[in-house]
This record gives C-alpha cells, structure tokens and sequence, in this order.
C-alpha cells in the first residue's frame, strides 16, 4: 500500500479561546520511526491526543492507515482503535492487575483465543521488553522505568503495526533508555512497525528517529521538518538548531520554548 | 528625629529615620540594604513612621541594595501613604516604576468580568442540564452493558464483581449492623414514649417494623454504602482518570462502562438488599430489646411485631434498597469518570459522588412513597 500510515491533514487544537496548534500537517510514511518534538506547551502531547482518537481537533482531518479517527463512529472506530498500540507517557497501567495481566489485557478483551494462548502471547511481549522476571508483580511493586516497559508490551499486544509512544525514555536510566531505543529500532526494523514518538529526550531522537517535526508554541504548530540529524546542522531557523543542540548559542529573548 | 535601625545580613544597617527638611517638609530616609531579611521590620517602622506624616518626601541615596521586596515597600510608601518619590535616584526611580506597571499589569490580567446573578443562573441551569443528560447517557451505557452481559456470561467478571459485593457488603456489616441497631433503639424509646400515654406502648412494634423494614432500613443503609462504597468507586475511577489508565483503555478500543463501572454497580445493587436485611433485622431487634427492657415478653411484642409487619412492607423495603445500591453505585461510577486532572480531582469526584448518592437516594425514595401511595401498597 502506498498511503502513508498517519495523515495529518491541517490539523489545529485549541482548548477554549487558546489555540495551542494551527494548520499541523505532516505524512508518516509505514515503517518509519517519526518523533514529534517540542519544548513543554508546544502541544505534542495534545497533538498525540488528537492521533490516537482522544481528542477531536477543532479543524482538520487525521487519517490512519487511509481512514479518519476524526470522523470514525462505532465499530469503524473501535477498528482504528484498535489498528495501534499506544503506551502513555506515565504508563496507565492498571493498578489493581499484575504485569502480565496487563500485558494480557489487550488479548483478553479484544480476541476469542484460548487462555493459555493469550498468556503465551502477553508473556513473548514481556520477554521482548524484558519484564519476564516481573510478570506477576503489581505496577506499584516495580520501578518506573519497569512501568514503561509493561507499557509498551501492553501495546505491543496486539502486534499492531502502528505504534504511539509518548515520552518512552524519559526518566529512565541511560542503560535503560538505550535499551528501549534499540527495542524500538528492532520492532520498526524487524516487523516493519510504523513508530510515533513524542519526546524531547535528544539521545534518543538521534539514535532512532528517522524523520520528525518540531513543534513551537510561539509558532502555535510545525517549525522544521526533517531528519534530525541534518536539521541539527542545517535548519533554516536558528531556534531550531538551537533546540536540537540543547539550547547551545541560542540565548536571544524569548529564545525559552514558551 | 525618629531613628529606627536593624543590622542587615551583611554587617550594614537598614535604617528608615523620619526628618524633616526646611522647604521640602517631612522627610523619610531610607538606608542600608531593603532585601527580604530587613524589609519586614522596615515596612511596619515605615507605616509607624509615616502615620503621622502623610506625603513625606523619600529619601532613598543610602539604599545600598534593592530586591523585589524593597521595591515593594517604595511601591507601598508611595500608593499607601503618598510619599513623594521624586528624590530617588535614578536607577531606582527607574525601576520602581516597572515594578508598579509590573504590578498593574498582572492586576489586570488576572481580573475576569463578573458574571452578574442572571448570568450565574443560567450557567448553574446549564451545568445541571449537562449533568442530567451525562446521568442519562451513563444509565443507557450501563444498561446496554448490562444487556451484552446477559448476552455473554463472559462479561460478568464473576471474580472482580464477588470481590467488590465482599468490600462493598461483608465488610460493611458492622457499621450498617451498628446504625440500624442504635436506630431502632432510638425510634422504640421515643416511640415508647408517647405511646405510654395513651397506654399503647404495645404498638411500638408495629412501628418499629413497619418504619425499620419499610423506610429507615434501606435509607440508612443505602447512606452507608454511598460513604463507603460510593465515595470508593468514585475514588478508584477517578484515580484510573488521573492516572491516564482510562484514556489508556479508549484507545485500546475498550469502553470503560462494561469495563470498570458494569461489575461495580452489580456488586453494589446486589449488596445493598442483603446489608439492608440485615439491618432491618438490627433496627427490629432492638426494637424488641427496647419492649422487653418495658416488661413485655418476647411472646407478645414478637406477636404483635408478626401481625403488623406484612410481606408486603418486606417486599418494597428490599426493593427500594436494589434501587437505591444501583443509584448509589452508578453515580459513583460516573462521579468517578467525571474527575478532571489535577491532585485534588479524586477527592472533589468522592465528595461529588457521595452528595449525589444521598441526594438520588432520598428523591428515589419520595417516589417510591408517591407510588406506593398511589397505588395503596
């Protein structure tokens, strides 16, 4: 198929009178690692709210895999909701199930396979993301970064081709984080996974993201899009290059992500 | 010459002395640092100071240091007691007065236009249409979860549903046991009372059963279980919303009615009738207790207690307490899924929660009377 996994077509969100993005509009194409990134209130996490169907924007369209999340009702969305797997900044774990029965959730709810299937499919997620040790443990028994994990293997589920991870390293350790780094490479790699990520964790961007835009709340939407790498030596806009060099030589007032 | 001095952190002095020059008039004479160590005693010898002495001129050349807080006390001499800032020096001048339209600014910024009392109506009506509709729309999804249920014995989720009847009923035996009991005890000995003067105090049996079982029974456990397990499900629900677990399961696809709310509000309206006989049966007995305790045998107040209470009043009593543990759960639930962001949202969505179920419960229980009425039950 030649149609780009996410579509983002003119998208703008405002909360109220506040208009937070105007006129967003970019392409995923399959199989890319893309990264969102901003400063805080730039709006990439209501952008990403707005992605996975949480979130209707107030003007635009967002298309997964060709069809609307935007306009989608009934079973035509529970469809879309269910084509991807997204893991929350926070984890969202539910508190009351263990590792596993979390990373079985998904599989309990949304398929008629037998039990001992769907543990045999929830616990080879675990494995992936190496939380096997920690499966009949509750998320308020493991660490942070544990959490994450459990998260990502919660929405790798389903096996979805399409994958939305908000802030996946943040707060973990650099050995974790690097881990998860190359796990994510592996997925889009190895299965062809479509990734999302919102972050601002630099390292990671330059480690694993092919393409991405940069967001600015000043600009209320997209200040650069590219590869990373590059946009870091040679974008047009010096906040830009500034932003992806970690705030080096840009110091001009209201040079502050806002 | 009035001196007031206090040592600064740094060894130097912060002094505000009141003079007065010959063509200019009163004077104060600020020296020394004004930063946040030395400004409190300075502002309170000011304002002592310049009581007396309203429009003084400032002097303000000795000031060695200046913070935010000193400009705040320059801002206040000048628009509290109408010192005269024309002998600061410049830089000072300069930036007392940002600070005052600093000050100005975020006054106005952070004023909002006042709704007037007309405006306030309307947005209350409104709210509580919103609220109305919500509750309407939350009952429909309950019932077409309740409906796929009956459908697919699946989602029952026999394990969650039997362990929150176990905290929402068993564990709740004792208080509800306690209230009912000390209840009844309460209605007996007033009710005794007074029927002792028209020396009818055998009928407090009648009474006792009749308000226990019909009435006061099933309100005063339905109360218990908003508190305890109203409040509760609201507070699970509404940190599940905090925490993003519910967003989480929409975009897995999963709608958080059959999910989370539907075991809960079959526990709590399975639960609610068994508590409530038990308390009924608490109120009753001490009623009893209160009857032998005035010498009338078990034989004739149990008697009197059998001939007065009919099936009837059983049969409306366990009733209303199904519908009053529905109500009171599911609003629960949806206080719980109501809850905004924030760390104060879990306990506002419990307080809600509990309100609204003693609220739903006592109008749910005016129509049961209405009805009951009407139809001469």
């Amino acid at each position: 198929m030649s149609e780009a996994a996410v579509s983002v077509r003119d998208v703008s969100v405002s909360y109220g009178e506040s208009v937070v993005l105007s006129g967003v509009a970019f392409d995923v194409p399959r199989g890319e690692v893309f990264g969102i990134l901003g400063g805080s209130g730039s709006g990439k996490t209501s952008l990403l709210r707005c992605l996975v169907g949480l979130r209707k924007p107030s003007a635009g369209d967002i298309l997964l895999g060709g069809a609307s999340i935007v306009h989608a009702e009934g079973d035509e969305r529970l469809r879309l909701l269910r084509s991807f797997g997204m893991a929350f900044q926070g984890g969202a774990l539910l508190g009351n199930r263990t590792v596993l029965e979390n990373a079985r959730l998904p599989l309990d709810e949304l398929t008629d396979l037998p039990s001992e299937a769907r543990d045999a499919a929830a616990r080879e997620k675990l494995a992936l993301v190496g939380l096997t040790h920690a499966a009949d443990r509750l998320p308020s028994e493991i660490s942070g970064g544990m959490v994450k994990r459990a998260a990502l293997a919660r929405a790798l589920a389903l096996t979805p081709g399409l994958l939305f991870l908000d802030e996946p390293s943040a707060g973990l350790d650099p050995i974790t984080a690097a881990e998860l780094d190359a796990l994510i490479r592996r997925l889009s790699g190895e299965l062809g996974v479509t990734t999302v990520i919102v972050t601002h964790e630099l390292a990671s961007v330059f480690a694993i993201v092919d393409r991405a835009v940069v967001l600015r709340a000043e600009a209320k939407g997209i200040v650069a899009t590219g590869d990373p790498r590059e946009l870091r030596r040679s974008a047009s806009s010096e906040w830009v290059r500034s932003f992806l060099n970690r705030g080096a030589g840009f110091a001009g007032p209201g040079g502050g992500d806002g | 010459m009035t001196r007031e001095g206090r040592g600064g952190g740094s060894g130097e002095e912060t002094t505000v002395e009141l003079g007065s020059a010959p063509d200019a008039g009163p004077v104060l004479t600020l020296a020394g640092p004004l930063d946040m160590a030395t400004v409190a005693r300075a502002w309170r010898d000011a304002d002592r100071l310049l009581g007396s002495a309203p429009g003084a001129a400032l002097d303000a050349r000795g000031v060695t240091s200046c913070d935010a807080a000193g400009l705040a006390l320059l801002d206040h001499l000048v628009t509290r007691h109408g010192a005269r800032p024309d002998g600061l020096p410049a830089p000072l001048a300069d930036r007392l007065s940002r600070f005052r339209d600093e000050r100005e600014a975020a006054a106005r910024s952070r004023r909002r236009p006042e709704a007037s009392f007309v405006e306030g109506l309307g947005a209350g009506a409104r709210g509580f249409g919103r609220d109305v509709a919500e509750q309407v729309a939350f009952l429909g999804a309950v019932v077409r979860a309740l409906g796929a249920a009956l459908r697919s014995p699946r989602l029952w989720r026999a394990s969650e549903t039997l362990g929150l009847a176990h905290r929402a009923g068993v564990e709740a035996l004792g208080i509800v046991g306690l209230i009912n009991f000390l209840l009844g005890l309460i209605i007996a000995f007033v009710g005794g009372d007074i029927l002792a003067r028209f020396g009818a105090q055998v009928f407090v049996a009648d009474a006792i059963g009749i308000v226990m079982v019909r009435e006061l029974g099933p309100i005063m456990t339905a109360i218990v279980v908003a508190g305890r397990s109203g409040s509760a499900f609201a507070a699970e629900l509404g940190t599940m919303r905090v925490n993003e677990e519910v967003d989480a399961l929409e975009t897995m696809g999963l709608a958080p009615v059959p999910l989370l709310v539907l075991p809960r509000v079959v526990a709590g309206t399975v639960a609610t009738p068994l508590l409530a006989l038990y308390g009924m049966l608490a109120g009753v007995s001490a009623g009893l207790l209160q009857m032998s305790l005035s010498g009338f045998p078990l034989a004739v107040s149990g008697g009197r207690l059998l001939e007065a209470m009919t099936i009837g009043h059983l049969v409306i009593g366990v009733a209303k307490s199904v519908v009053f543990g529905a109500l009171v759960s599911a609003v629960g639930c949806l206080r719980g899924l109501q809850a905004g962001r924030g760390p104060s949202a879990v306990g506002l969505a419990a307080t809600r929660a509990v309100v609204a179920g003693i609220v739903l419960v006592i109008v749910a229980d005016a129509v049961f009377a209405v009805v009951t009425t009407v139809l001469g039950v």
